[in-house]
């Protein structure tokens, strides 16, 4: 690729998706504010369960998200503090940022004070939940009930894969959600509002069904957005999750694409290529990014956080709240077996998104994301027989990224899906 | 060098070689691979089936890449290596308890691609502080008991069990007993041949290797030493497999001299006896519940390695910790944060030493033990306390 910016800006964003960056700067502005008047204020590892913590009125902030944000914002010295307490690279990015974060805040690593960190990270927790997906988490969340001298509430979640079976994992969660409603009405001194509860849940189906119809879209040739337009409203189901405006963010983007039907407007200028993206995302670059592959007349049009944290309404039941909590833990792609992942978190998807190609990307510090990605897209290329490339990266480190690589990777995938085509 | 000892130093250096004689020999008889950290070998030697430790392989990892990242640890890599490799087709099942999310992934992929070597993960609660903790364990430590019945193709019983809570108890405390020995008296065995007296446990038939470890501790007793000049050092770390000897002498090379440690292939492996009062499945659920040594793996407050580190580095009278850090071992790493400042504050010297599957430079290590140790040296002469490093 040539290193000369290009003439000609060819991914035509979302301007919808940009509302969402101000809802999380929202979000994160009543969380110190709150904090302030005395209300609490919860960390954690893991989407699954949080609305039954944002039902009991505590702030709820998604430490991966906390940490994104701070790759986005290119805010250096989480990484720094982190290194300062003992940190190796090779450790979860998310982790280290976070804790990191933690250090900052507490006072005891210094940063630039132009920075406001306010508008970059939480205020210190009351407490942390982990939901156990990965072992890191549970080692993340001792590390700051230690550092921060606060409680932590640890849902254990078995890998359900047993010979090629999900055995019933969800009445073991279900239980273990029991035990984390009393534990949260002891923090905060009331009764439990199952009613609230439900309300987020409604929330939380009806953003499930615009990021649906978002999906349908994304089916369209030429598609209306790319996935990396998905990815800027992902805050709407991370940070913003179960909020009454996270609907409404969804639904503006999904006006705005519709329009773009209407019109004949599509997310890049030329769609030639369509590629799926199976892994994480590297949060610091997803704007060069999406200019990147619109160069190169790529729409990637669909990738793993398509699948995660409540992705389909019709498996959101208000009526019954810790089933649907439950399920979502034990069916996401992380707790499944590999083929198993690969056929309800990605073939469902690529299946009907006309997809030529895969990039995996290997995010270096997760070794949760990472390692099954080799099976699952060997899963999915083998039945829609589409080539895939491989790319490293990581979450928010930038030290693990090369833009060569990716490139010549990138390029490489696209030379052999030419070549296929003339073969054809 | 003993016959004994030699015997262990062959296996350490080829285990793998030294299985597929096992059962060229016995092959009327099961052999099960099982990831040995915080697994309940005994109901597998219960059933009559030899339980083997896996060990990670010496070669370079190269068809494994087509399976996994490389940002693995060496010991999960190298398993996954060993799908396609062929290594592991002499056992009769690939059993590995959850402790990491790394060893979950390699027992999925072996699972996905290689079905045949039959891996099954089983999955301890390890939030210690549930009431629901216990009873959670026994259940997962029940369906281990059918899994392996099912390999073994009888069922075991309360008796069986009881008998290798037996032979496995006298095992770990043949094997402390050499621990002990050592510390007092450093000069009698390497760190190198140390390892190769646990991992031959880790490997053998008990029974056998008990006999052996008898001889040993025997041969051992008659065992004429030189002091050996150095400094005392406590390694610790590696959790779940083995330090490369390489490094082991590189420490002893450089003027280190080992004398108790808390590795996988040492303390880790013979600190918890199991009960031999009531429900057998109830005690391995109460021996995995027991904080001695500490395990990151694990929730609980009281679990705090740095604070054991400190306590027993202090007691064993040592002037440094040596922390043996496998590349990817985020485990480790995190509990690494309270070890820095544990060990800073309560005096005692330590360094961090990173060790890779396929490690490049020894002389990187060799330099950072050089200066640890004239560190340490240089503070002995002037007697002066020891600060430690923040």
């Amino acid at each position: 690729m040539s290193d000369n910016k290009p003439k000609e800006r060819k991914h035509n964003r979302v301007m919808a998706t940009r509302a969402v960056n101000d809802a999380v700067e929202a979000y994160y502005e009543k969380c110190w504010a709150d904090a302030e008047k005395g209300a609490l204020t919860a960390w954690g590892e893991g989407i699954a369960y949080f609305p039954l913590i944002r039902a009991a009125g505590i702030n709820y902030v998604f430490a991966d998200a906390m940490s994104a944000r701070m790759g986005a914002r290119k805010f250096p010295y989480a990484k720094e503090a982190a290194a300062d307490f003992g940190f190796l690279e090779e450790t979860c990015s998310y982790a280290r940022f976070h804790i990191g974060a933690s250090r900052i805040l507490k006072g005891d690593f210094p940063y630039d004070k132009s920075w406001d960190l306010k508008k970059i990270m939480a205020p210190l927790p009351d407490v942390y939940f982990n939901t156990d997906a990965c072992s890191a988490g549970n080692t993340w969340g001792e590390l700051l009930r230690r550092y921060l001298n606060i409680p932590v509430f640890t849902v254990f979640t078995r890998r359900v894969f047993t010979w090629g079976e999900i055995p019933p994992e969800d009445k073991h969660v279900v239980e273990q959600l029991k035990e984390m409603v009393k534990f949260i009405e002891k923090m905060t001194g009331k009764p439990y509002d199952w009613d609230k509860l439900r309300e987020i849940l409604g929330i939380l189906k009806q953003s499930a069904a615009m990021r649906a119809r978002l999906r349908d879209l994304m089916k369209l040739r030429p598609a209306p957005l790319t996935y990396f337009d998905v990815l800027s409203t992902f805050a709407s189901f991370t940070i913003l999750h179960g909020l009454p405006e996270a609907p409404k963010l969804l639904g503006d983007v999904v006006k705005e694409c519709e329009e773009r039907v209407a019109k004949g407007i599509s997310g890049i200028k030329n769609e030639k290529y369509r590629l799926y993206w199976l892994g994480a995302m590297f949060w610091t670059k997803l704007g060069s990014m999406a200019e990147k592959f619109a160069q190169l007349d790529v729409t990637v049009v669909g990738g793993t956080y398509d699948f995660m944290f409540y992705p389909y309404p019709e498996e959101i039941d208000p009526d019954k709240p810790l089933e649907t909590l439950a399920a979502s833990a034990t069916s996401c792609g992380y707790t499944l077996d590999n083929d198993n992942a690969a056929e309800i978190a990605d073939f469902r998807l690529c299946k009907d998104l006309n997809i030529d190609g895969i990039i995996v990307y290997e995010c270096h510090t997760c070794r949760m994301q990472s390692g099954s990605n080799h099976d699952r897209a060997d899963y999915v290329a083998r039945r829609l027989g589409v080539p895939i490339t491989y790319v490293t990266g990581d979450f928010v480190d930038d030290a693990f990224f090369s833009e060569a690589q990716f490139d010549t990777r990138i390029e490489g995938l696209l030379e052999i899906i030419d070549a296929r085509r003339r073969g054809k | 060098m003993s016959k004994i000892m030699q015997t262990f130093i062959d296996i350490r250096n080829d285990p793998y070689d030294w299985v597929n004689k096992w059962k060229g020999d016995n092959k009327d008889k099961k052999v099960v691979a099982i990831g040995v950290y915080h697994f309940p070998e005994e109901i597998v030697h219960a059933a009559g089936i030899l339980p083997f430790g896996l060990q990670e392989g010496s070669e370079t990892i190269v068809d494994g890449y087509n399976y996994i990242y490389p940002a693995y640890c060496g010991y999960t890599r190298s398993l996954i290596d060993m799908g396609p490799r062929g290594t592991l087709r002499v056992f009769d099942a690939v059993l590995i308890s959850d402790i990491c999310i790394q060893l979950v992934k390699a027992d999925q992929t072996l699972f996905r691609n290689f079905p045949s070597l039959h891996p099954v993960l089983i999955q301890p609660s390890l939030d210690l502080t549930k009431d629901r903790n216990k009873p959670d364990l026994i259940e997962e430590y029940k369906r281990l008991k059918e899994i392996v019945e099912d390999i073994a193709g009888h069922k075991i019983d309360d008796a069986a069990l009881k008998n290798s809570f037996k032979v496995y108890n006298k095992n770990r405390a043949l094997l402390r007993k050499i621990h002990k020995m050592r510390s007092k008296n450093p000069s009698l065995i390497r760190a190198r041949d140390m390892q190769a007296v646990v991992m031959s446990a880790m490997v053998m038939p008990k029974e056998e290797n008990n006999n052996m470890l008898e001889e040993f501790i025997a041969e051992l007793e008659n065992k004429k030493t030189a002091a050996r000049k150095g400094i005392p050092v406590f390694l610790s770390g590696h959790l779940c497999h083995a330090p490369k000897i390489e490094i082991l002498d590189m420490i002893e090379e450089m003027g280190g001299i080992v004398v108790d440690d808390d590795l996988h292939t040492g303390y880790r492996y013979y600190a918890k006896d199991v009960s031999l009062d009531g429900d057998p499945i109830e005690a391995l659920a109460d021996r995995f519940r027991i904080i001695d040594p500490p395990c990151p793996s694990r929730i609980h407050p009281d679990n705090n390695w740095d604070q054991f580190l400190l306590k027993k580095a202090k007691e064993a009278g040592v002037k440094g910790v040596i922390i043996l850090q496998p590349k990817f071992c985020e485990h480790q790493n995190f509990a690494y944060i309270y070890q820095k400042r544990t060990l800073a504050e309560g005096g005692m010297d330590h360094i961090l030493i990173e060790s890779e599957h396929e490690m490049i430079s020894l002389e990187k290590i060799r330099t950072q033990m050089q200066a640890f140790v004239e560190m340490i040296q240089a503070k002995m002469a002037k007697g002066s306390k020891s600060k430690g490093r923040k």
